[in-house]
């Protein structure tokens, strides 16, 4: 009785800081913006490749339990141009997600390996203009999450939490849209998205609306030479995230869900095939429920081609 | 008699270098194309994709700086260029001024409009102004070959006609 109560504790106390890992590793960029999504075109018949890097990390417990979460993430990209207005995108991640926690049998870890739940993408460019090395687009896009990744993952403390299975099995569809404003010299983002959750497994995560905006900046070269020369951008994004709480057995789960606000500073080198980007993305306001446990930074390194 | 037959052979021999010089020379040989909206590296590799499949495009530059794409014809080819805004919107982008050097046969039609004549192609010579007017209508007279620059432009009803703003005899 006293294990079945300590394992229902445990895995609340996991669904709480958990539950905004997908949020962070669902809504990838595909083009300039490191942290969403951009409409910038994709040409007919051009497909793309990136390759991201995620480390999320989560020390900050109030609790005596010294919970520690540290989750890898390598979201795979392809995408590809049907027309000039419509893309389409894959995103297959691989996850390792770990946490550690102290209880009074010791300190326990738990976690998994593997592919999580895939994402398909549909963006289509609504209204653009362009004008001389400059141009402004609008794309609304919509999206589902299917169940790819495994979720009835055991180890030796039983069943894993759903937070801290590799997939959710649930399917989830999101909306939204982004607008860009690109010259030679600058580039502005901004995306708002929606991501409705369902139930599966008698877990349902909480409803997602982000609001995401990225400035970036030409560093170098200073003056533009003749050709394609390589751009480097310094790149501050801004990721609004809120997230509604989880739902364990229909019941609200107090501890999930709030609203977190990064600041993400980085570094872009663009050239006509590659980017090569690296970001850090801070926490300034993290207004979570109950006692879940904060984020401290996430790192994002990624690569992208075309061909 | 033996004679006769080598002056004919000589003769066909002359006509088919001269048809086959003729033919090499009557193309559009470069092509700069302006493309509005492209401001980034990663975009350009998109316009040079497609511009890469029109016909007789063998290389191309892209200049950031001034929004243009020039492209070179392959050798012994004539640049498509008719298919080359088809090939700027695909890749996302909105075509601007093409602009072109074609060097071919200034012919007149019984109306006296002018028109050039290149591969199996008649286009017409549209906004002639003097002495550039006179300068053709001479070249009509002589029959010489002619390299012209200027800008293609589609009309409403789809058919492209040629902008001169310079001529100059065609290189040896």
């Amino acid at each position: 009785m006293r294990n079945r109560l300590f394992a229902t504790q445990l895995a609340v106390i996991i669904n709480a800081f958990i539950a905004l890992i997908p949020v962070t590793i669902t809504v990838p960029a595909f083009a300039a913006p490191i942290t969403l999504d951009t409409a910038l075109p994709v040409a007919r018949g051009e497909g793309l490749l990136k390759i991201q890097s995620i480390y999320m990390r989560s020390t900050r417990d109030p609790t005596s339990m010294d919970r520690s979460l540290a989750v890898w993430a390598f979201p795979f990209v392809i995408g590809y141009g049907v027309t000039e207005k419509l893309a389409l995108f894959g995103i297959f991640p691989i996850l390792d997600k770990k946490i550690d926690i102290s209880t009074p049998a010791g300190r326990i870890s738990r976690g998994d390996t593997g592919l999580g739940d895939s994402t398909f993408i549909t963006r289509y460019t609504a209204w653009k203009r362009d004008w001389s090395a400059e141009t402004m687009r609008i794309a609304p896009f919509v999206a589902l999450k299917v169940p790819t990744g495994k979720d009835d993952k055991t180890d030796g403390q039983g069943p894993l939490p759903q937070p801290i299975q590799l997939g959710s099995g649930s399917w989830d569809p999101a909306l939204g849209i982004v607008a860009t404003w690109q010259t030679l010299n600058r580039q502005i983002d901004a995306s708002v998205s929606y991501a409705f959750k369902t139930e599966a497994n008698d877990f349902q995560f909480g409803d997602v609306a982000r609001l995401d905006v990225s400035y970036q900046h030409r560093l170098l070269p200073r003056e533009l030479g003749e050709g394609v020369p390589g751009f480097v951008y310094g790149v501050l994004e801004s990721n609004l995230i809120r997230e509604d709480k989880s739902r364990v057995g229909g019941v609200k789960d107090n501890d999930s869900g709030g609203t977190t606000w990064y600041l993400t500073p980085g570094v872009e080198y663009v050239t006509k095939r590659l980017v090569v980007e690296a970001a850090v993305q801070v926490p300034v306001v993290q207004e979570l429920n109950g006692n879940a446990l904060e984020n401290d930074y996430v790192v994002i390194l990624g690569i992208r081609g075309n061909f | 008699m033996l004679k006769r037959i080598h002056f004919i052979q000589l003769l066909l021999a002359a006509g088919i270098v001269f048809l086959t010089f003729a033919q090499a020379q009557a193309q559009v040989h470069t092509l700069t194309v302006t493309v509005a909206g492209m401001s980034c590296p990663f975009c350009a590799f998109g316009v040079e994709k497609r511009l890469k499949k029109v016909e007789g495009v063998g290389s191309i530059t892209v200049s950031m700086k001034d929004g243009t794409a020039a492209m070179s014809a392959r050798k012994g080819q004539s640049i498509n260029f008719s298919q080359v805004p088809a090939a700027i919107r695909k890749a996302g982008f909105t075509p601007g001024t093409v602009r072109v050097v074609v060097s071919g046969t200034v012919k007149a039609d019984d109306k006296q409009r002018l028109f050039l004549q290149f591969d199996s192609e008649h286009l017409p010579l549209a906004e002639l102004k003097e002495p550039l007017r006179e300068e053709l209508l001479s070249r009509v007279m002589s029959g010489e070959p002619v390299e012209v620059r200027g800008i293609v432009h589609q009309e409403m009803d789809g058919t492209w006609t040629l902008l001169p703003e310079s001529l100059s005899p065609v290189p040896k």
